[in-house]
C-alpha cells in the first residue's frame, strides 16, 4: 500500500471522527437546553463527545474545531456534511457564529465535567456576535474552572478552499434571492385582488433564508444592493427582509421569532398593494396630495391583513410590522393616530432596514439614492428619536461601517466595492472588498482582499457614489 | 471466499431492509394511531411504544436509517421499505409533496422527538394554513430527525434572473473610467474611521435593555399590538371611507376574537366601539357607521361565535357573557333565547336567563314561540324567565303547558303561575290539579287555596268524590280535605259530614282514617259549624273513633277561644 492511499486513508478516518465530533456536539448543546449541567441526560452525549476527542487525539494530535469562511474545519482539514448531516452542520456553524467563536480546541487532559460545564455556557449567556461575547465566554470558562478546552474569537479571514464554498453560497443566495422575489409578488398579486393570504410558500424561503444567513450573511446581504426599478416594491420588500434577520441574528433571536420577523419585514410594505400604481411607480416628485396618499399604505397593509388572513400570533406580528415602520421611535412619523404603545421590537428592526433599503435604493419618489455610509450616518443622525439606538448599533454591526455593497477608493487608488464586514471592531473600517479597477481606471476581475490583513497596506480612502457615476454594484454580488 | 463474503453482505442487507420494513409499519401504525386516538387512550400509547421499540431496536442494530422518499415509495439503499399509491394515505406522498426526498432517524433519538415527529406528520392541515411538513420540522429543529428537501422546484427560479437592467460591461468599463477623469496622480490619504469604535460596541446597559427586550418580546401578546393598533386607528381616522373599511374589519375581528376564545380581547374591543361615539373627533357621519356597525357586531353572527365557545370550552366566564348580553341589548332576544338553546351548561344558562329577563322586561312576547319548542329545557327557562319578568302573558301557550310532557317544565309554569296569580293563571292552575304528578297536584292546590280561587271548590268535590281519590297518597288526600273546607266552608259540610257517618263495618283502621281526614277539613270551615257537626257524629261512633272526634271537638273549642 503506497503511502499517498494511506494518508488518503487517515484523511478518511479523520474526517469521519470529525463529523462525529460535529454531530455529537450538536446533540449535546440540543440537550443542554433541556436540562441543567449534572442531570443524568447529559452523561451519554458527553461521554460520547469525549470518546471522539479522545479518538481524534490518537489520530492526531491537533483536534481543535474550527470555523472559516462558511465551512467547518477540524484542525486545517475541511469536514463535508453527509446528506442528512446538514443540520447539525449549520446548527454549530450557527451557534459558533453567534457566540463569535472561531476555533474550539479540545486540550490533552479535557475531562468529561470539562465538556459539560462548556456546553451548559452557551445556555448562559447572550448570544450576540461580537467580541466582547467571546470575552464573557473565555472569562466564565475561567470562573467554572475548565482546563481542557479553550476557545478563540471568530475571523472572517478566509482559508483554502473558501473560494469554491464562496461560489456555493452566493448560488444558494441568489436562488434564494429570486424565490423570495416570486414568493412576496405573488402575495402581494393575491391581496390586489382580494385574495386570503397563504404563507406556506414564504415560509420556506424565509426558513431556507435564515439557514443561509447563519453560515453566510454577507452574500445574503450582498444581493440587497441589486437594484430593479420596475419592481422596486418587490426587491425592496426582501432587501428589507434580509437586513431585518440580519439585525434580529445579531440580537440572538430564536429561529422561530427570525422566521416570525422574516415573514413580517418581508410583508411590510404589503398595504402598498392598494396605492395606485401611478403614484406608487411616479418618477416625478409626489404632489401634497399624492404623499397623503402614500402614507396610507401602513393603514392599508393593517386592513389587507385584516381583512385576508385570520388572526394568529404570525398574523398579528406582520401587522404589527407593517403599521409600525413608519411611526418612529418617538412616534412622529405616519400614520398620525393615537397609538400610546411603544414600538416592537419587530417595528424598531423593520423600521430600520426599511429605512436603510429605501435611502440606498430608492429612485422611485424620485429621491437620489444614497451611498450606504451616508444613509448609515444619516439614520445614525436620528438615533434615538427616529430609530432605536441599540438596534442602530447592531445594524452597523452587520452590514459595517462601510457598508456591504459600499463602492471605495483605496489608498493604492484602486477602486472596490465592499464584500463583507469585519465583524471585529477594533477592524471595522478594513473590510473584505473586491479590487474592480487598477490603479488607473480599467475594469478589472480583481481579488477579494481583506485589508485588516497583516501586510496589507491598502486602506479605505473614501467612498464613491456609484450612482453618480452609473456604476451597477450588484453584479459583483450574482 | 469472496463469494460467501458477498452473501453474507446480502444477508445482512436483507435484515437491514427487513427491519427498516418493520419500524416503517410501526411508523403508520402509529401515525395512525396519533390521528384517532386521545394520547390518553392505551392504543395511542401501545403504537407509539411499538414504533419506538422497532425504532431503537433498528438504529443499535444498523446505525442511522437513511431513507429515500419517492412519491409513492420509501426506500433503503434504493429497496422500497414501504409502499403506498394511494394519494390520500400515502406517508410517502405526503412527505414527497412536500419536498423531502431523504428523511433519516439517527441513534440517539428520544421520545419527544419521536413524538413531534408523529405530530406533524400525522396532522391533516387544511390547504389555507401557513405550515406543511418543511416548515414544521424546521421549526422544532428535532436533533435525530433530518430531512433534505428537492431542490428541483429551484430550477424555475434563475438566480441570474434578478437584478435586471444591468448596465452591459462596456458601459460599465466607461462608467468605471469616469470616476478617474480629474484625479490626482498622487495616492489618496486613507480615511479616517467613519464612525468612532466606542459609539458602535454595545454597553453593558444596552446589552441588558437588548436581554429585556427580547424577553418582553417572547411574552408580548401581540393580539394587544393589534387591538392598539385597531383602537389607534378608529379614534383618529377621519377619512370617512376608512373609518368605515376598518370598522367592519374590527366587526369581524370581535366576532374571530369570540370565536377563538380571546373574549377579554374582544369586550375591551366591543367596549371600545361602544364607547367611540363619545369621542369628540367623532362627526355625526362617524357616528352614524358606529350605529350601524353596533347593530352588525350584535347580530347573528356573534351568537355563533359565543354557541362555540360557551357551551364547549372554558374560555367565556358568565360574567364575560353577561356583559355580552347586557350589550346586545332588546334587539337581540330572539337570537340569544336561541344560545340560551344551545348551552347545556347550567352555570351558562344561569347567567343567559338573568341577560334575558334584564334585556327583554319589556317584550316578554319574545318568548312565546320559546313555549312550543321541542327542548322542554329551554320551555322551561322562558317559562322561568316570564316569571322573573313577572308580567302576565300567553295565556293560552300557558294552559297548553299544562299536559307539557316533562314534568319540569310542568313545575315551572306552576311557579309563573303562582307569581302571577290572576285570574287567568289561577284557572290554568286549576287545570293542574288533575296533574299525573302528585307533587305538582299538591302545589297546584295550595296556590288555589291560598289564591282562595273559588271555582277549585267544584273541582276539589268532584276529586275527593271520585274513586281515584282513594288511590292517592294519604298527605295528598289531606290536603285536599283541607282545601275543600277552606275554600267551600258550609258548602263542605255535605261531604265531610258524610266521610265522617260512613261505618267501615269490617275495616275500622280505614274509617278511623276517613274520620280524621274530615277532622282536617273541619278544622278549615266555621268553628261553631264545625263543632256541630263533630258532636252529632260522635254520637253514632264508639270507642277509639269516638275520642278522636272529642279530642277534635275540644281542640276547635278551645282554638275558637
Amino acid at each position: 500500500m503506497s503511502d499517498q492511499t494511506t494518508n488518503l486513508q487517515a484523511e478518511a478516518l479523520f474526517a469521519k471522527l470529525g463529523k462525529n465530533l460535529i454531530y455529537n456536539l450538536f446533540v449535546l448543546l440540543k440537550t443542554v437546553k433541556n436540562y441543567d449541567y449534572g442531570h443524568s441526560a447529559l452523561n451519554a452525549p458527553i461521554s460520547r463527545m469525549l470518546s471522539t476527542i479522545e479518538e481524534l487525539k490518537e489520530k492526531k494530535e491537533e483536534s481543535s474545531l474550527n470555523l472559516k469562511g462558511g465551512y467547518l474545519f477540524i484542525g486545517e482539514q475541511r469536514l463535508k456534511p453527509d446528506k442528512s448531516g446538514v443540520e447539525p452542520f449549520n446548527f454549530i456553524m450557527s451557534e459558533m457564529k453567534r457566540y463569535f467563536i472561531g476555533s474550539i480546541n479540545f486540550l490533552d487532559g479535557v475531562k468529561e465535567s470539562d465538556i459539560g460545564k462548556f456546553a451548559c455556557i452557551f445556555g448562559e449567556i447572550e448570544p450576540i456576535p461580537s467580541p466582547r461575547t467571546v470575552q464573557l465566554f473565555q472569562e466564565k470558562m475561567k470562573g467554572m474552572h475548565i482546563t481542557g478546552i479553550t476557545i478563540e474569537e471568530f475571523s472572517e479571514k478566509k482559508g483554502q478552499g473558501d473560494d469554491v464554498a464562496e461560489e456555493d453560497n452566493k448560488e444558494k443566495a441568489k436562488k434564494l434571492y429570486a424565490k423570495t422575489l416570486h414568493a412576496v409578488s405573488e402575495v402581494m398579486s393575491d391581496v390586489k385582488v382580494g385574495q386570503s393570504l397563504k404563507l406556506r410558500k414564504s415560509k420556506r424561503v424565509i426558513q431556507g433564508m435564515i439557514d443561509q444567513l447563519l453560515t453566510a450573511e454577507s452574500n445574503l446581504i450582498g444581493l440587497t444592493t441589486i437594484r430593479c426599478h420596475d419592481e422596486y416594491t418587490y426587491h425592496h420588500s426582501v432587501n428589507v427582509c434580509i437586513l431585518s434577520l440580519a439585525i434580529g441574528q445579531r440580537i440572538g433571536l430564536d429561529k422561530s421569532t427570525l422566521c416570525d420577523l422574516g415573514l413580517a419585514s418581508l410583508f411590510h410594505d404589503i398595504g402598498k398593494s392598494d396605492i395606485p400604481l401611478n403614484i406608487l411607480n411616479k418618477p416625478t416628485p409626489f404632489t401634497e396630495d399624492e404623499w397623503t396618499i402614500m402614507k396610507t399604505h401602513p393603514l392599508h397593509g393593517v386592513k389587507a391583513l385584516m381583512r385576508l388572513k385570520g388572526l394568529d400570533m404570525l398574523n398579528a406580528r406582520i401587522m404589527t410590522g407593517a403599521f409600525e415602520h413608519h411611526i418612529n421611535l418617538n412616534h412622529s412619523g405616519y400614520p398620525k393616530v393615537a397609538y400610546k404603545r411603544d414600538l416592537s421590537l419587530f417595528g424598531r428592526i423593520i423600521a430600520i432596514a426599511d429605512c436603510y433599503d429605501g435611502v440606498t435604493s430608492s429612485r422611485v419618489y424620485s429621491r437620489s439614492p444614497q451611498t450606504p455610509d451616508k444613509a448609515l450616518r444619516f439614520m445614525m443622525e436620528r438615533k434615538g428619536t427616529i430609530y432605536d439606538p441599540v438596534l442602530m448599533k447592531l445594524f452597523i454591526n452587520s452590514v459595517g461601517v462601510y457598508p456591504i455593497g459600499s463602492l471605495v477608493l483605496l489608498t493604492s487608488k484602486e477602486m472596490a466595492v465592499v464584500m463583507e464586514s469585519n465583524p471585529a471592531p477594533d477592524r471595522w473600517n478594513s473590510p473584505l472588498v473586491k479590487i474592480i479597477s487598477d490603479a488607473a481606471g480599467n475594469e478589472i476581475d480583481g481579488d477579494t482582499v481583506d485589508l485588516s490583513d497583516e501586510g496589507e497596506e491598502r486602506k479605505i480612502s473614501k467612498t464613491i457614489d456609484p450612482e453618480e457615476h452609473k456604476i451597477d454594484i450588484s453584479r459583483y454580488f450574482m | 471466499m469472496i463469494e460467501e463474503k458477498e452473501t453474507i453482505e446480502s444477508e445482512v442487507d436483507k435484515e437491514e431492509v427487513r427491519s427498516a420494513s418493520h419500524v416503517m409499519q410501526s411508523l403508520v401504525k402509529a401515525i395512525k394511531a396519533f390521528k384517532i386516538y386521545l394520547p390518553n387512550n392505551p392504543l395511542h400509547r401501545k403504537f407509539f411504544e411499538q414504533l419506538k421499540e422497532t425504532l431503537k431496536a433498528h438504529l443499535d442494530e444498523f446505525g442511522d436509517m437513511e431513507l429515500e422518499v419517492d412519491q409513492f415509495d420509501i426506500k433503503l439503499d434504493g429497496v422500497p421499505v414501504y409502499q403506498n399509491p394511494e394519494t390520500k394515505e400515502s406517508l410517502a406522498f405526503k412527505l414527497n409533496s412536500d419536498g423531502i426526498i431523504s428523511l433519516t432517524f439517527s441513534e440517539g433519538i428520544d421520545e419527544s422527538e419521536i413524538s413531534s415527529f408523529l405530530e406533524i406528520v400525522g396532522k391533516e392541515r387544511p390547504y389555507e394554513t401557513d405550515d406543511d411538513i418543511v416548515t414544521q420540522l424546521w421549526t422544532e429543529n428535532l436533533s435525530h430527525i433530518s430531512y433534505v428537501v428537492s431542490e428541483d422546484t429551484d430550477e424555475e427560479f434563475d438566480g441570474n434572473s434578478i437584478g435586471t437592467g444591468r448596465e452591459s460591461s462596456q458601459k460599465q468599463k466607461e462608467d468605471i473610467k469616469s470616476v478617474y477623469k480629474g484625479m490626482p496622480e498622487a495616492p489618496p490619504p486613507p480615511s479616517p474611521m467613519t464612525v468612532p469604535q466606542h459609539i458602535l460596541s454595545l454597553s453593558n446597559d444596552e446589552l441588558g435593555w437588548l436581554k429585556r427586550m427580547k424577553e418582553f418580546e417572547q411574552t408580548r401578546k401581540p393580539i394587544d399590538d393589534v387591538i392598539s393598533i385597531v383602537t389607534a386607528i378608529l379614534s383618529s381616522m377621519q377619512d370617512i371611507p376608512m373609518f368605515r373599511d376598518f370598522l367592519e374589519e374590527t366587526i369581524t375581528l370581535v366576532i374571530n376574537l369570540i370565536k377563538s376564545g380571546e373574549v377579554t380581547c374582544s369586550l375591551e374591543l366591543i367596549h371600545f366601539i361602544t364607547s367611540l361615539e363619545k369621542n369628540e373627533n367623532m362627526t355625526a357621519e362617524h357616528r352614524k357607521l358606529l350605529f350601524e356597525a353596533k347593530s352588525k357586531l350584535f347580530a347573528e353572527d356573534m351568537i355563533s361565535a359565543l354557541e362555540k365557545i360557551v357551551d364547549h370550552t372554558d374560555k367565556i366566564e358568565p360574567k364575560q357573557l353577561k356583559v355580552i348580553i347586557l350589550m346586545f341589548g332588546k334587539e337581540a332576544v330572539r337570537p340569544i333565547i336561541n344560545l340560551l338553546g344551545v348551552t347545556s351548561k347550567k352555570e351558562m344558562r344561569k347567567t343567559i336567563i338573568e341577560g334575558l329577563v334584564e334585556i327583554a322586561k319589556d317584550r316578554p312576547e319574545e318568548f312565546i314561540p320559546c313555549l312550543k319548542d321541542d327542548r322542554w329545557y329551554l320551555v322551561r327557562n322562558a317559562v322561568l324567565i316570564l316569571r322573573l319578568i313577572g308580567k302576565p302573558v300567553a295565556a293560552q301557550e300557558m294552559r297548553r303547558l299544562t299536559s307539557h310532557k316533562d314534568p319540569r317544565v310542568r313545575k315551572e309554569l306552576l311557579l309563573y303561575l303562582h307569581s302571577i296569580s290572576d285570574e287567568t293563571s289561577m284557572e290554568t292552575t286549576l287545570r293542574m290539579l288533575s296533574d299525573e304528578n302528585g307533587d305538582l297536584r299538591k302545589r297546584a292546590l295550595k296556590v288555589l287555596t291560598t289564591f282562595k280561587y273559588q271555582p277549585t271548590l267544584k273541582k276539589i268535590s268532584a276529586i275527593v268524590q271520585s274513586e281515584e281519590f282513594e288511590e292517592k297518597e294519604l298527605v295528598e288526600r289531606q290536603l285536599f280535605i283541607e282545601a275543600l273546607g277552606e275554600l267551600g266552608n258550609e258548602e263542605a259540610l255535605p261531604i265531610l259530614s258524610d266521610m265522617l257517618m260512613t261505618k267501615y263495618w269490617l275495616n275500622k283502621p280505614r274509617e278511623k282514617e276517613v274520620v280524621s281526614l274530615a277532622i282536617a277539613g273541619l278544622r278549615k270551615i266555621d268553628p261553631e259549624l264545625a263543632i256541630k257537626t263533630l258532636s252529632d257524629a260522635k254520637g253514632s261512633k264508639r270507642g277509639e273513633i269516638a275520642e278522636l272526634l272529642e279530642w277534635a271537638i275540644k281542640g276547635i273549642a278551645g282554638k275558637n277561644k
